[in-house]
């Protein structure tokens, strides 16, 4: 079977967040960024996409 | 000097008693709702996860607040004081208006305001603290996003939490016989002990954090040892948990109560576990604010959520990372969310989540600002 991976919107938005909390910890882990700037930074970007998937675009 | 050291004994006292009571209608709402257990020995169970929870991760955070954010030395006995009143009378705002107030973030607020006051602010612990504040939420609203849109129709569906009527276990002591009861079982048992087990973990987190919020001032003056502090802060949780919670645990309306059991686990287990992390960190953060942004990302998951018939069908298979728009007769699907079941026929509501956030980013910066004008004339 042929896996149908097609993302909409949400996903996207989902995935987005996920991956900017990643990165700024993954930073703050493994470069000489300081852990909580790392991880702060990611969150700034995490909180842009969780306003946008709430208050631009949210569900009904 | 006495007077005032009674004077910030009782207003930590209020600050605790007030923590307590609101703690443990968040923490044992689901419990005591479900009945798993009674009032009263809900209020034990949070005494005794709130001194484990403050006694063991909660010191970290009475080290920061106490003495990192600013120098033990600044915090005279009236110096604590005032802070102390500035986080009760955050408490008793929030208590009147309703929305959710982050202890934390005014008592942070208020020392801050300290500090500047006296120019000893240290901006390094500051940043670093306000930098968990913004990965704490996002954190909270991604675990609920993700379970409320992948996974939450499934875990619903997998984890039925079924309860039988009459008593649970069947104990006659003359016997010495112990059993389950008519009608109980095993599963019950079992689903019962996790529900009630998640309950103690959210109280463990709620002493963690909570725990610097009522004497941390006081600490840091050294008029009180960290384990004498520790002991009062719980102690007066626990009065608020006997006394205050018994209304908190009645009205409906406190976010967590609100939820289907199954969503309060969810968000019980995430919120806690960000909040025990930040705090094992010395991080003050707060509970209530991880809890609705869970909240918030689940309903939100939830409501962008629409089921597939497909996805029924393959049962077992894992469900395709999919949501399209639904025909109308496709709706009756398993695994729709019944709207019966929801307090508000509305997974979401942002214009509410709007006020909230806007509550939270306020309160510290008017908490800081007033404690600054304070201190200034002192």
């Amino acid at each position: 079977m042929v896996f149908d991976l097609e993302l909409d919107y949400y996903d996207k938005i989902l995935g987005g967040i996920s991956f900017s909390l990643l990165l700024g910890l993954g930073a703050g882990f493994l470069t000489s960024l300081p852990l909580p700037y790392g991880a702060g930074a990611g969150a700034a970007v995490a909180i842009v996409l969780i306003y946008h998937g709430m208050f631009r675009n949210g569900p009904e | 000097m006495e007077l005032i050291l009674l004077l910030g004994v009782l207003a930590a006292a209020f600050v605790g008693i007030n923590i307590g009571g609101s703690s443990t209608g968040v923490a044992f709402g689901p419990s005591v709702g479900s009945k798993l257990v009674s009032k009263p020995g809900a209020a034990a169970l949070m005494t005794v996860f709130a001194l484990l929870g403050g006694w063991t991760v909660g010191r970290n955070v009475v080290e920061t607040m106490g003495g990192k954010i600013v120098p033990a030395s600044q915090f005279s006995l009236t110096a604590s004081v005032i802070i102390l009143f500035f986080i009760g009378l955050s408490l008793l705002i929030s208590n009147l208006s309703g929305v959710p107030a982050s202890t934390s973030m005014t008592a942070v607020g208020a020392i801050a305001g300290l500090g500047l006051a006296s120019g000893t602010l240290n901006w390094q612990v500051m940043g670093v603290i306000l930098s968990w504040w913004l990965v704490a939420p996002s954190v909270a609203f991604l675990a609920g996003g993700l379970i409320g849109r992948y996974l939450y129709v499934h875990l619903d569906h997998l984890f039925r939490i079924h309860q039988s009527d009459g008593k649970m276990f069947d104990v006659d002591i003359r016997d010495r016989s112990f059993g389950l009861g008519e009608g109980t079982s095993y599963r019950e048992v079992l689903s019962s002990a996790f529900v009630l087990s998640i309950a103690c973990y959210m109280a463990f987190s709620a002493g963690a954090s909570n725990v610097a919020n009522a004497v941390a001032p006081l600490v840091g003056s050294q008029v009180i040892s960290m384990n004498i502090g520790i002991l009062l802060a719980v102690g007066a949780m626990s009065i608020g948990g006997f006394t205050i919670a018994r209304k908190t645990l009645d009205t409906v309306g406190d976010g967590i109560t609100d939820l289907p059991l199954m969503a309060a686990l969810v968000v019980s287990v995430v919120s806690a576990s960000i909040i025990t992390m930040l705090s094992s960190m010395g991080i003050p953060a707060s509970l209530a604010i991880s809890a609705t942004m869970c909240i918030t990302g689940l309903g939100w998951g939830r409501a962008s959520r629409t089921v597939k018939a497909s996805e029924v069908i393959m049962k077992g298979e894992k469900p395709p990372l999919k949501a399209s728009a639904l025909q109308s007769t496709e709706k009756e699907s398993i695994g729709k969310e019944d709207p019966d079941s929801l307090p508000d026929k509305r997974l979401f509501r942002p214009e509410v989540i709007a006020n909230v956030v806007m509550f939270w980013i306020l309160t510290p910066v008017i908490s800081a600002g007033l404690s600054l004008a304070v201190f200034l004339v002192i």
